[in-house]
């Protein structure tokens, strides 16, 4: 097994090979869709298509080399012996381990909403609520620290863009009080 | 005698008091981001943006941009010695030796060779960028379409070969940054490519937007995925900043040779500064005396590779103020941001606008010592910023990043389309594929594509236009020799081993 699946669990190495294996079929989607981008009409050696077209091959050559030695690497008996990685540098630790998924669900659902309700909210409330919410998710013995934080870092870079800056946010619910 | 003439009319630009004050600002941010994990230079350059573009003529924004980069290289060894937590993935390896040296009440003086370590490698830097940046300009100049070409797809090649620790996952990042440049409006015919009707498309992947989804939610996801189960870090104190006579004599070599190493490291595209400090680690550990002390508290192990660190920021300069390729992600990052003040790069760049490029490296060396001088004294100061909670930090970190794409387009489609890169690159990050090619190859893209079909017209179709001239024939045969060299490695390797 390489060092990258170190201790992780058979649910994360699968969604690895399922990572990889996503790849592969990006890159024949890409290259699917690079053959579909119509030709200038004129009569030139080198259209719109060509650069896509082999930048997607060379992709999907790629991809299936990794998905190969992931599927050496975790079934040696199906697919050859496992072959490790080619290290060049030596890798530090595993910076990339999640001990919370939850959290990271929160991350992303939170992050999500502030997109979505940055306009209808407007940029007051979604980033004073999505600060606010997050914060107070992960630590929320400090409501109250999170809550005046939220507040003013939103309505201080709501001053600075609108007001220095001149650049436009958008109100939302609070139209009324701008007007 | 060009480089000196050039050279004085930069300090006459930098000096002014409205620069010097972008320089102190920019040292001073970079300083922070070296010290707060979770931000790095290319993200920080990418979420100050929308204010430069406001805010800052160009020449101010680039004297703000090389201060923040060089600071982010000083200020991230601070926590890898006092509390074994590199701020950056280039003060990983200070850690080893530093926080060693911290324990064995040492702090102060790993903290001391850390930073006149990085003055003198970031000095040496700036000053072979001033003699290097005339030449590469001339002969740059020679250039024809084939030539650049080739120079670009070096520098692909080197992001795969050497740049992201893993060549395969690191050419598929490479690829699919190509891919992401492709998508938009055709430069050379105006076809649409890939962008399914979107109209935000057209325009195609923002550098900045790609930049802030792929390492700012990353690293927040990443960050905020362990927050509630880890163990607060424990701080030691920094102490006296003094170091004794027998410290001195064991730093200065390792500082020259971390600062020769980090500088070609640097000038290599994508190779990047932690590559940089890994060798010099190595190095540093082959030619000591007492290599047994290497993991144990040696200096050597701080002073090289922290040299090397700031060596190869300078380094990665030198081929985004030439020829206008970038070699890292910061530097990619800077490269757009030339591009969103409407000025063309490349090797015009130092005719058009020599202001701009000898204001830089003026400002470089200034930089250095008020980085010295913010880092040393004020050491205690930079620390105290890790008392930010970390639970209000990564909010205000995506917060900031919503605010900054938003700033630019005022597009809540682009959103989308960080969050999306961002979820990308979270699950890159998590299966260790190397984020900084996908942006070198987004910004690269578009420019080796024109070059490609520039030459094959020029040609008529002929693809051995390509080899025809020797220098293209020539810089497309290293490119190959970069590109496979890992494997060469590790099949030699393989066949050492004993079966």
């Amino acid at each position: 097994m390489s060092d990258e699946s170190g201790s992780r669990g058979p649910l994360d190495r699968k969604v690895e090979t399922a990572f990889a294996v996503f790849f592969v079929a990006f890159s024949a989607l890409f290259i699917w869709l690079a053959t579909k981008i119509p030709e200038p009409p004129r009569n030139i050696s080198v259209g719109s298509g060509t650069f896509p077209i082999i930048v997607g091959t060379i992709m999907l050559g790629v991809s299936i080399a990794i998905v190969w030695r992931r599927l050496r690497d975790v079934a040696p008996g199906l697919f050859g012996r496992g072959v490790g990685e080619m290290t060049v540098v030596p890798l530090d630790g595993d910076d990339t381990r999640i001990d919370d998924w939850p959290a990271v669900w929160a991350v992303l659902i939170g992050f999500f909403a502030l997109i979505a309700t940055l306009e209808p909210l407007g940029f007051i409330v979604s980033f004073t609520l999505f600060l606010f919410g997050l914060a107070t998710f992960f630590s929320p013995k400090r409501w109250l620290r999170n809550l005046i934080t939220a507040l003013v870092f939103s309505l201080f870079f709501f001053y600075l863009f609108t007001e220095v800056l001149l650049q436009r946010l958008p109100n939302g619910i609070l139209a009324p009080l701008f007007q | 005698m060009e480089s000196f003439s050039g050279i004085l009319s930069g300090f006459a630009i930098a000096l002014q008091p409205y620069y010097l004050m972008w320089a102190l600002i920019g040292t001073a941010i970079g300083t922070a981001i070296g010290v707060l994990p979770g931000i790095g230079p290319s993200l920080a350059i990418s979420l100050l943006l929308p204010f430069t573009y406001q805010l800052v003529d160009p020449v101010g924004a680039f004297i703000l941009f090389g201060g923040i980069f060089y600071g982010a290289m000083y200020g991230g060894s601070t926590t890898s010695i006092l509390i074994n937590t590199p701020g950056e993935s280039s003060s990983v390896i200070t850690a080893i030796d530093g926080y060693q040296m911290a324990r064995k009440g040492r702090a102060g003086a790993a903290l001391a060779t850390s930073a006149i370590g990085s003055f003198v490698a970031g000095t040496i830097a700036t000053f072979l960028m001033m003699v290097l940046a005339q030449p590469l300009v001339d002969l740059a100049l020679k250039f024809g379409p084939a030539e650049y070409f080739a120079v670009m797809l070096l520098a692909l090649c080197s992001v795969t070969g050497i740049g992201g620790g893993q060549p395969m996952k690191a050419a598929l990042c490479t690829l699919l940054g190509l891919v992401l440049g492709m998508v938009g409006i055709d430069i050379t015919s105006g076809a649409l490519r890939f962008t399914f009707g979107i109209p935000t498309l057209f325009d195609g992947v923002g550098v900045v937007v790609a930049a802030i989804g792929l390492f700012a939610v990353g690293e927040v996801l990443v960050g905020l995925g362990n927050l509630r189960k880890q163990v607060a870090p424990r701080f030691i104190e920094a102490g006296s900043l003094m170091m004794t006579r027998d410290e001195w004599r064991r730093s200065l070599a390792p500082w020259l040779r971390g600062s020769a190493i980090g500088f070609v490291i640097g000038v290599l595209p994508g190779a990047g500064a932690t590559i940089a400090t890994f060798l010099s680690y190595g190095v540093e550990k082959k030619v000591a005396k007492n290599p047994e002390e290497f993991g144990k508290g040696a200096i050597e192990g701080v002073a090289g590779p922290e040299a090397a660190n700031n060596g190869s920021a300078g380094g990665s300069l030198v081929p985004l103020l030439t020829l206008g390729i970038p070699g890292s992600a910061t530097a990619a990052v800077m490269l757009a941001a030339l591009q969103g003040y409407g000025i063309n790069t490349g090797p015009l760049l130092l005719q058009k606008h020599p202001e701009l490029v000898w204001g830089l490296i003026a400002s470089l060396y200034i930089g250095n010592i008020m980085l010295l001088v913010l880092n040393l004294p004020l050491v205690g100061l930079w620390v105290k910023l890790l008392k930010v909670p970390d639970a209000l930090l990564y909010p205000m970190i995506l917060a900031f990043s919503v605010l900054g794409v938003y700033s630019l387009g005022r597009n809540v489609t682009d959103l989308y389309l960080m969050f999306g890169i961002g979820v990308l690159g979270f699950l890159l990050r998590r299966y260790k594929y190397p984020l900084a090619p996908v942006i070198l190859g987004l910004v690269l893209g578009p420019l080796i594509e024109k070059e490609f079909r520039r030459t094959l017209i020029a040609s008529r179709g002929d693809w051995w236009a390509f080899v025809d001239r020797p220098l293209s024939a020539s810089i497309l045969a290293i490119a190959a020799i970069v590109l496979i060299a890992p494997l060469i490695g590790f099949l030699w390797r393989r066949l050492r081993q004993p079966a």
